[in-house]
Formats: structure tokens, C-alpha cells, sequence
């Protein structure tokens, strides 16, 4: 993901209602674990990394807007309200080909957070013993 | 080229100044421990994530992520030791002043501690957070006695044995017992399983630990560490919030003057954010 010390709000950006990030999220059936990085809400209520299920059910019970950073190559979006069925479209995929999202609450002046897929979280938790190096 | 000449007195000395607000999660305990642990998980996953982008030199990389998961799995341990401290701390101002017997002749504070803490006027911090919580019998040893029925020893154990109680933290002590050897290895001998280490470690594990070895965890061993203790942390942040609103239930049945149990309720549920329940009164958490 392009690394940036400007906010998410000075760059272009998504809106996304949280519930639609629950929605989203909990779409992603089939073992997918995440990661939050930097947000205090989400990091103090749940054990990351998690399944999905377990961060929609955290997100659902949240209320407000994010702004999501466009990652894309060329990021051209001016605050565009992205639905559940569009949030997968924009996301960024990393070398190993986890899915990376960088938020902030519109509401709140807190920092940028991180959502992180995490793979090969998925696959340790499905068979502990044969992946032990 | 000569190294620079420090004026190590000054650099030194300014380090400590070099800090940050605590985050809000801090008062509660169990929002402390998980946000730390998390926090460290993190560095993990970022470094491993950014460094995937760039080209590296995959032997120095892998030995660095080795070590980068020796100092992560310890920053875990570490906040569930802290989570420990700040948990018996809070249970002691709950209980200190409602009792009359010896439960907190199990600390002994030193004056100097006592009058570091005294303006803050935090009576379980000053007794707790001297002290290091990364041994499961003096643990039990101290949470029995705050936790104790007027004028017992006390029956509740962070870290029971088979027969002990509460039956829902059994068959963790010997697992966790290991963690803190792991930890003292780290900590102590920057990972060196030294022989008395690996004799401790081999009664714990019932198989050969061999040494002098490097412990060089993986990414697998440090989420298996953080699994064990995030689960630990939940069952006895409900389990220690229970046995005290137990307690406190007991002590305003014998004086209603005390407290009023539903305030008291309410500083519970806030305190454990689980619903809890003083002498009758239901509170959830705000």
C-alpha cells in the first residue's frame, strides 16, 4: 500500500458506512482472518488477528462513517459512498496477496488504521501441526 | 572515522523524558491487555507485510524476523503481566476499605514504594505494581488472599490446580508456567535457554529441552502464545470480576453502610465490561 504521512481526508477517498464494511466483512466466509491496526475501538474489544465473523459482528454493534483511502493506481475518487458489493473492488493487495485497507472515522480525528488480511494466519489456524517450520 | 564524542550524562538522562499520554484504554484492564497485545502483534505482521514489498536479503531477513518474534512474544507476555498487576490493584481498592483483616499482609511494601504512590492515593497500585506477577503461585498466593471471605485464607485461585477453584481457569498453570519460563529466557538471558533454564522447561514440557541453545521462535509460536494468553486474560477477567462482586456482596450483606451496592455494580461492570452483580443490583456496562 503507498505509504503516505498525509490523512486519508487531505487524499482521495471513499466514504463507507460501517455497516456496510459489516456487510462486507461478513461476506468473507471460507476461513478469511484480519488484522486492525491503529484503531483504538476495535483493538480494545476484540483479539486480533480474527476470523471474519468475528470483526463483522464487532463492526455491526459500531456506529458512523469511514473514509477509505483509494489505493487503486490511479486514485481519482472525491468521497463516493461505497456500498458492500463495491468495498472489495478498491482494495489493495499486498505481495503475498492479502487484501489491505486504510481507514479513518469521519467523525473522529483519530489516525488512519490499517485493515489487514492475514492468509497465513488462515491456514495455521486450520492445521496448527503442519505448518510448524 | 572516530566515533562522536557523547555527552552520554545529558542523552542518557533524557530518556525518560521521552514518553507518550497512556492510551484511554488503560483504566480497564482487560482494554489495556488486549490493546497492547494486539499492539505487538501488529509490529509483527506490519514489518513482515512492508518488508514482503521490497527486496531483501533473505538470511539477514529471516534472522531478524526471528528475533523481531522473540522481543514480540515477549511485549505479550509483558502486558499480561501488567494485566495481572492492574486487575489485583483494582480488586485491593474495592476491598481494602470495606475489611479489617490481614488479606494485604501478603504484600509488604517498602516505605520508599508507599511514598512514591502516596500522592496519587492508589493503595493497590502501590502495593501491586512494585512487585513482578510472573510466577502462577505467588499469583495465586496474592489474588487468594485479596479475594478472601472476612477472616480466611481464601479459596480462589487465578491458576488452580485440578481440584482447586474456579473450576473454569483448571489445567492452565503448567501452560502458563511455561510461558513465564520462556519469558524469564528472553527477558533475562536475551533467549538463551540457559541449563538451569532448559531443566526447568524439560519438567514443564515432559520432553528433552537441550541447551545452551538461541530460542528462536516463529510467527506460529508467537500467535499460539498470544491465542493462549488472550484466552486466559478473558476467563479470569470474568472469573476475578465474579469472585469480587461475590465478595462485595458478602461484605454489604454484613454492612449495608459500606457502599451502595448498585454504584458498586456500576464500577464493576465499567471495570470488567461484563455485566455484574452487587448484592441484588444487575449493572451492565456503560
Amino acid at each position: 500500500m503507498p505509504e503516505s504521512t498525509r490523512s486519508i481526508r487531505q487524499l482521495p477517498h471513499f466514504r463507507v458506512p460501517v455497516s456496510e464494511l459489516a456487510a462486507w466483512m461478513d461476506r468473507q466466509r471460507g476461513g478469511s482472518w484480519w488484522s486492525v491496526d491503529g484503531d483504538r475501538v476495535l483493538m480494545q474489544r476484540l483479539d486480533f488477528p480474527c476470523p471474519s465473523d468475528e470483526l463483522a459482528k464487532a463492526l455491526e454493534s459500531l456506529r458512523g462513517t469511514l473514509l477509505l483511502l483509494d489505493s487503486r493506481q490511479t486514485p481519482v475518487a472525491t468521497g463516493e459512498t461505497l456500498s458492500s458489493e463495491e468495498i472489495g473492488d478498491v482494495a489493495y493487495l499486498d505481495k503475498k496477496g492479502d487484501r489491505v485497507f486504510r481507514f479513518c472515522w469521519e467523525e473522529r480525528p483519530d489516525a488512519d488504521w490499517l485493515l489487514v488480511e492475514d492468509r497465513a494466519m488462515e491456514q495455521v489456524s486450520r492445521v496448527p501441526e503442519e505448518t510448524e517450520e | 572515522m572516530p566515533k562522536p564524542a557523547i555527552n552520554f550524562d545529558t542523552y542518557l538522562k533524557r530518556i525518560p523524558s521521552h514518553s507518550i499520554d497512556l492510551p484511554q484504554e488503560s483504566e480497564v484492564p482487560c482494554y489495556h491487555y488486549r490493546r497492547s497485545a494486539n499492539d505487538a502483534w501488529n509490529l509483527l505482521v506490519y514489518i513482515e507485510r512492508n518488508l514482503a514489498e521490497v527486496s531483501v536479503y533473505r538470511v539477514s531477513y529471516d534472522a531478524h524476523m526471528h528475533r523481531l518474534a522473540t522481543m514480540v512474544l515477549l511485549g505479550m507476555v509483558e502486558a499480561f503481566e501488567r494485566f495481572l498487576k492492574q486487575l489485583a490493584a483494582e480488586c485491593i481498592n474495592h476491598v481494602a476499605r470495606c475489611t479489617s483483616d490481614d488479606r494485604l499482609d501478603v504484600f509488604s511494601a517498602k516505605g520508599s514504594v508507599m511514598a512514591a504512590h502516596f500522592s496519587s492515593g492508589n493503595l493497590g497500585r502501590s502495593l501491586c505494581e512494585p512487585l513482578a506477577w510472573c510466577d502462577c503461585d505467588e499469583t495465586n498466593k496474592r489474588f487468594r488472599r485479596i479475594l478472601a471471605d472476612p477472616f480466611t485464607q481464601g479459596e480462589f485461585y487465578v491458576f488452580p490446580s485440578h481440584t482447586q477453584n474456579p473450576s473454569g481457569l483448571r489445567d492452565r498453570h503448567e501452560l502458563m508456567s511455561i510461558v513465564w519460563q520462556l519469558r524469564h529466557t528472553v527477558a533475562h538471558n536475551m533467549g538463551v535457554v540457559t541449563p538451569s533454564d532448559a531443566l526447568k522447561l524439560r519438567l514443564l514440557v515432559k520432553g528433552i529441552v537441550e541447551s545452551p541453545r538461541l530460542l528462536w521462535p516463529t510467527k506460529g509460536d508467537v500467535w499460539y502464545v498470544k491465542l493462549f494468553l488472550d484466552e486466559t486474560a478473558e476467563l479470569l477477567n470474568r472469573e476475578v470480576g465474579a469472585r469480587l462482586a461475590a465478595l462485595l456482596t458478602t461484605l454489604h450483606q454484613t454492612d449495608p453502610t459500606l457502599f451502595q451496592a448498585d454504584v458498586k455494580a456500576q464500577e464493576l461492570a465499567d471495570l470488567f465490561k461484563t455485566p455484574a452483580t452487587v448484592d441484588g443490583h444487575l449493572r451492565n456496562p456503560l
